[in-house]
């Protein structure tokens, strides 16, 4: 999301121009990292085409294999082709569930049962990950494991498209904290990808929705007043999303997002941890993967059959054989089908709407094939079936295709990119106060740009220092959220408490780059005492809520903002 | 764009607001809405460029078209101002009890400017945007 200047070499706005203009050379691409599968689609001009790679799959899994042979600069990867390159044990995948964590967080402890290492401390820092390379344990990062694996898309991209990539658009999980989308975009730099925008998934998925609205309106001659509500219900491996939206003469205005780690890689965790409860050590790491595959390959069989049977051939002369009922596979993921319900009321609740309102249900993830899932949402919803329109393993690499190509000027005789898409924040940005209590500034689900400003004051008398610490998160309590970055306003002038204005303002722009600008000003006179700040965050990185702690620690009380007004304490 | 006028806040330095640059031109640039031309004028109906008596449904029907004139995705670089005040003004046009409120401020100071509860959980968008 660096800043980049684009030049449009038209200005008019004449349809006879629109209609004459040619397809921008660099149309970004759309990219959907998935936690197991992968896509890229571009826009060709007139629609949106998406990409296979070499073996002609739309959707390459997200695993990087790293080989045994060793080449003379070092180690050698690549992305695997077949399941049985999978199967050789040097893989690491799931790394969009990792990125971004640190060792204290438990869906980095989840992990612990992938067939490679992950290895923590509890101590708040990033977990070490390491797959066997020549009977060595090899470490890596999830931003590498991503970077690796979008350098293999990219170049599968140019060599489709016969021109260098350079701008992307990718699809992000609505839970993604600001220091993860940062650890996306260096995946991305180290991958030679210039992100154009990171995109929640159901939002690229609103924007489709937006468009097939549009176009309809335009075939039928209908009124473009018309309001369309609908609820996207996404559900990947790694995470599930929801979000509505309502659209109306190809704007798509967001109105709530909410989202958790939580997908089918629970449920599949689960089922293992049901079927075989000796699974799960890094000795046994081969048998491992034949299981997790087979258990996997037998969930998808339970989308359309009742009961199946789990074969393992270990290879090491033991068969393991259990079956497994659809009936059994809903009361082990009892807890995953309850969060993915509360998600979905506590996203109406956000939108203050009611199931009443929705005119379309939108499902689309791996997950959506699941029955007790589509039921489940269909039910809270008060539909009886689905909005078809949208293909669900597609959706939002489509979306991500056709956003790039709207950020990246084009445009269409058939108006099908006269879209707009008004998005919203998905955490609460805010800062420490009155010794810890967190103040949101911008609240979630606020509309995007958006500036907000607020004024705080001085905890102490003659205090001539502030610490300003930004979190995002949504928890009352400052340490519970996610810290972003500090810094302090100075040259406060004396005075008792209470007695001078912090103003602190919070800007988000249309690419999700949020800004922070503190300074100190008289009471009631409007006049700056000294300089404002203006920083950039997340500047934090992950990893670093100790050094936080000592901050506050340090700094904390006698550097302390009190949301309370100036003139207030003053009484 | 965004006149001193009606900032009756923050001493905050205009901060620039960087976008990647966008679609569809300078199509904004040729045209100013109401609100920024005439600095005095910032009645949120103006901004929206709706009769003071519009419906709701005339509301949401103006807060889109002018989103899809102004917002930085379509109108590029400088146009963000602008399209924080039509936010703005559609956030308190478009809740009933927002509204009420401002109409009532609005005949009770016969300007639609004021300097707002700078602590409210409801803040005034004179106040708060707009520098």
């Amino acid at each position: 999301m660096a800043d980049e200047i684009y030049t449009v070499a038209y200005d008019s706005e004449t349809s006879a121009d629109e209609r004459a203009k040619p397809v921008p050379a660099d149309i970004a691409i759309g990219i959907d990292i998935g936690t197991s599968k992968c896509s890229f689609a571009i826009w060709n001009g007139a629609e949106v085409e998406v990409l296979q790679n070499t073996q002609i799959q739309s959707t390459i899994p997200s695993h990087v294999l790293f080989k045994d042979e060793m080449p003379p600069e070092g180690f050698s990867y690549e992305v695997p082709r077949s399941g049985a390159e999978i199967l050789s044990g040097s893989d690491a995948f799931n790394m969009k569930r990792l990125i971004g964590r640190v060792d204290t967080d438990p869906v980095v402890k989840s992990s612990k049962m992938l067939p490679f290492m992950v290895q923590t401390f509890g101590i708040g820092q990033i977990p070490l990950i390491a797959v066997p390379v020549n009977n060595v344990w090899r470490s890596t990062t999830p931003e590498e494991v991503l970077a690796i694996f979008l350098a293999e898309l990219k170049e599968n991209a140019e060599h489709k498209l016969k021109r260098p990539i350079r701008k992307a658009v990718l699809t992000v999980p609505i839970s993604f904290s600001r220091l993860q989308l940062t650890r996306i975009e260096q995946a991305c730099a180290m991958a030679g990808i210039h992100v154009f925008r990171l995109m929640p998934e159901p939002t690229a998925v609103a924007l489709l929705y937006a468009q097939q609205q549009q176009q309809q309106i335009i075939h039928e001659n209908m009124g473009s007043g018309m309001e369309k509500v609908a609820l996207i219900f996404s559900m990947g491996a790694g995470f599930c999303d929801v979000a509505i939206t309502i659209t109306a003469g190809g704007v798509s205005q967001i109105k709530a997002l909410l989202g958790i780690p939580v997908g089918g890689e629970d449920m599949l965790q689960n089922i293992i941890h049901y079927l075989f409860p000796d699974f799960g050590s890094l000795e046994k790491m081969k048998s491992n993967r034949l299981l997790r595959i087979a258990v996997q390959n037998a969930i998808h069989e339970l989308s359309s059959q009742t009961s199946v049977e789990v074969k393992v051939d270990l290879r090491d002369g033991k068969i393991k054989s259990r079956s497994l009922t659809r009936v059994e596979f809903e009361e082990v993921n009892h807890k995953v089908f309850v969060k993915c319900e509360k998600l979905i009321a506590q996203c109406l609740l956000d939108a203050r709407l009611t199931a009443e309102d929705l005119s379309d249900v939108i499902l689309v993830g791996g997950c959506s094939s699941v029955p007790k899932i589509r039921s489940l949402v269909l039910s809270l919803c008060k539909k009886e079936d689905s909005y078809d329109g949208i293909d669900p393993l597609e959706a939002s690499v489509r979306g991500a295709a056709t956003e790039g190509a709207i950020a990246s000027g084009a445009s269409d005789a058939s108006g099908s990119l006269d879209l707009l898409t008004i998005q919203v924040t998905t955490t609460s940005l805010g800062i420490r106060v009155d010794g810890g209590d967190f103040v949101p500034i911008i609240r979630r689900n606020t509309s995007v740009p958006v500036r907000k400003e607020m004024v705080f004051t001085t905890a102490n008398d003659d205090q001539a220092e502030a610490l300003v610490v930004v979190y995002e998160g949504e928890s009352r309590r400052a340490e519970e959220n996610i810290i972003l970055g500090y810094f302090k306003i100075t040259g406060i002038p004396s005075g008792p408490r209470g007695s001078a204005e912090v103003g602190i303002c919070m800007d988000v722009d249309t690419s999700n780059v949020l800004r922070v600008y503190g300074g100190a000003h008289l009471l009631r006179t409007q006049q700056a005492v000294s300089p404002f700040l203006e920083v950039r965050m997340p500047m934090a990185d992950i990893g670093q809520g100790w050094s936080v702690q000592a901050l506050v620690k340090i700094y904390g009380s006698t550097m302390d903002l009190a949301a309370t007004p100036p003139n207030e304490v003053q009484k | 764009m965004c006149s001193t006028a009606i900032s009756t806040g923050f001493p905050f330095a205009p901060a620039p607001i960087r976008l990647t640059a966008r679609r569809r031109g300078a199509v904004a640039m040729a045209a100013t809405p109401a609100a920024a031309k005439a600095p005095g004028n910032t009645g949120l109906y103006s901004v929206l460029e709706v009769a003071e008596g519009a419906s709701m449904g005339e509301i949401k029907t103006a807060y889109r078209k002018m989103a899809k004139r102004w917002h930085p995705d379509v109108a590029g670089d400088g146009s963000a101002s602008v399209f924080l005040q039509i936010q703005q003004a559609y956030a308190v046009l478009s809740d009933s009890a927002k509204r009420n409120k401002y109409d009532s401020s609005m005949g009770h100071l016969g300007l639609g400017f004021r300097r707002g509860e700078r602590f409210g959980r409801v803040r005034r968008w004179e106040t708060d945007q707009c520098w």
